[in-house]
């Protein structure tokens, strides 16, 4: 890592580094961020890389894998959930950082058409 | 390539951390935060807990350390004072270094709190006792009260600590415990009586937020034999590298979460605090080499986790330890005693 400080005890000082980890590094995919929110049996958000192309239906199946290694997914799976997106174009409509933006996602739209961009933050908590 | 391992990049980001800060933010974070206010919190435990658990090697090691400890403790100690009697403008940029680097400091440190109360056969105190003994009291308390006297103001992120102290190291362990597939170390479910001790020692969260999930793997492993393992990869914090895994104190059912966009693209945190750490220095953390995002980036030897291991020289070392050759050794050398698993 340059050296590069602006004499007041903090790094920077003008100068501007790329983002290692910037859309560039991944392109044509992405990476995308999954949380099932009030369920702490998945220690932390999960991380996957994802083809922005790919349609919300594979991407649902996708996660519907995932979650399964937990036993009570099975009683969630078929009920309605509630989604929230948080991504480097929607913040100032965030209202709360725990959440995000509710949005509807369509099976037959690709994650690109539903507004999903790189390290973008998906949570969803089903209905009770 | 064992500097690259996914939970090293905790402490080897914290050490690139104050190594590129310039010697005077080093010196702060190191000699002070790391070698005078936080170096009992790490060491007297670690040692103690090794004394009380028959590993004396362990306590052999302690004694050295401590011995150059001391040294650079008296640094550490003299450092801060001769930045602040220096100048009155060196105030505002201590009081910004302190903040970060006792969040930094403290949130590595947890990693000692997971080694009490979780990898100990014999537990010596909890870590909360810990946590308020050695930092509540001594640092909180004591040194750092010491340093009003030259206009430091108490630390928010040290007031944060101790507010999380009743969930924040049982999310670490559970972490590890997840992701010992992937780990040269090993972790196990907790037998009853270890639960039992850890519902007294944390009585406001653990039996609510955290004894039902040690019940639910046990089940999945005795009923389905099925030890559970998380299955992908991790969000992690752009600052300390910790998966983002830290619960809500007010609200353990919840995570904290929190994300800043910069120059078009958008970073994820585990706190408010970490948070403020990017925000203030973003260009250095843009640089961040965070292991799952290298992973997905394919500079980790590929894609899978076997490859991933292999890539950083592991040999056999993971999986939970009643799977494991250490067991296994364990058994053998003691198949005329006792054995409880």
């Amino acid at each position: 890592m340059r050296m590069c400080h602006d004499g007041k005890g903090r790094y920077g000082g003008g100068c501007q580094f790329p983002h290692r980890e910037g859309e560039s590094v991944y392109s044509p995919d992405i990476l995308v961020y999954v949380h099932w929110l009030w369920n702490p049996f998945f220690c932390a958000p999960a991380a996957f890389r994802v083809n922005p192309d790919m349609s919300w239906k594979d991407f649902q199946n996708m996660l519907e894998q995932f979650y399964s290694v937990d036993p009570d997914f099975q009683q969630v799976k078929h009920r309605q959930w509630r989604w929230f997106l948080i991504t480097r174009e929607n913040t100032s409509e965030v209202a709360d950082p725990n959440y995000g933006v509710p949005f509807k996602p369509a099976p037959e739209k690709t994650l690109r058409e539903l507004g999903i961009t790189h390290k973008a933050f998906v949570k969803f908590e089903p209905i009770t | 390539m064992h500097d690259r391992v996914w939970y090293l990049s905790v402490p080897k980001s914290y050490f690139d951390d104050a190594v590129t800060g310039g010697p005077f933010e080093y010196m702060t974070a190191i000699s002070f935060s790391f070698e005078y206010a936080l170096t009992n919190l790490l060491f007297v435990p670690f040692m103690s807990g090794a004394g009380y658990n028959n590993d004396q090697p362990t306590v052999n090691f302690g004694f050295s350390a401590q011995s150059d400890e001391a040294r650079h403790m008296t640094l550490g100690a003299s450092f801060i004072r001769f930045v602040l009697e220096q100048h009155e403008d060196n105030l505002p940029i201590v009081q910004d270094w302190l903040e970060k680097w006792m969040w930094r400091g403290y949130r590595v440190t947890l990693l000692a709190g997971v080694l009490m109360d979780y990898f100990l056969p014999k537990k010596l105190m909890s870590w909360r006792e810990a946590l308020e003994l050695y930092f509540e009291q001594q640092v909180v308390n004591g040194l750092l009260k010491d340093l009003e006297l030259y206009g430091v103001k108490p630390l928010k992120s040290a007031e944060y600590a101790l507010k999380e102290v009743n969930t924040a190291v049982h999310d670490v362990y559970w972490t590890l415990f997840s992701f010992t597939h992937a780990a040269a170390f090993h972790t196990w479910i907790p037998e009853e009586s270890h639960l039992d001790w850890l519902c007294e020692k944390y009585p406001d969260a653990f039996p609510t937020h955290y004894r039902p999930r040690w019940e639910k793997v046990r089940q999945m492993k005795e009923k389905e034999g099925v030890r559970f393992y998380y299955p992908g990869l991790p969000q992690l914090c752009t600052v300390c590298q910790f998966p983002v895994l830290f619960v809500d104190p007010e609200d353990p059912r919840r995570f904290v979460f929190r994300y800043s966009v910069y120059r078009g693209e958008i970073y994820h945190f585990c706190s408010e605090f970490c948070k403020w750490i990017f925000d203030r220095e973003p260009e250095k953390y843009i640089q961040s080499w965070l292991p799952v995002h290298e992973i997905y980036a394919g500079r980790c030897g590929g894609p899978t986790v076997p490859d991933v291991l292999s890539w950083y020289g592991f040999e056999g070392d993971n999986m939970d330890y009643f799977e494991s050759e250490d067991y296994r050794n364990w058994s053998e050398w003691h198949k005329e005693a006792k054995v409880t698993a």
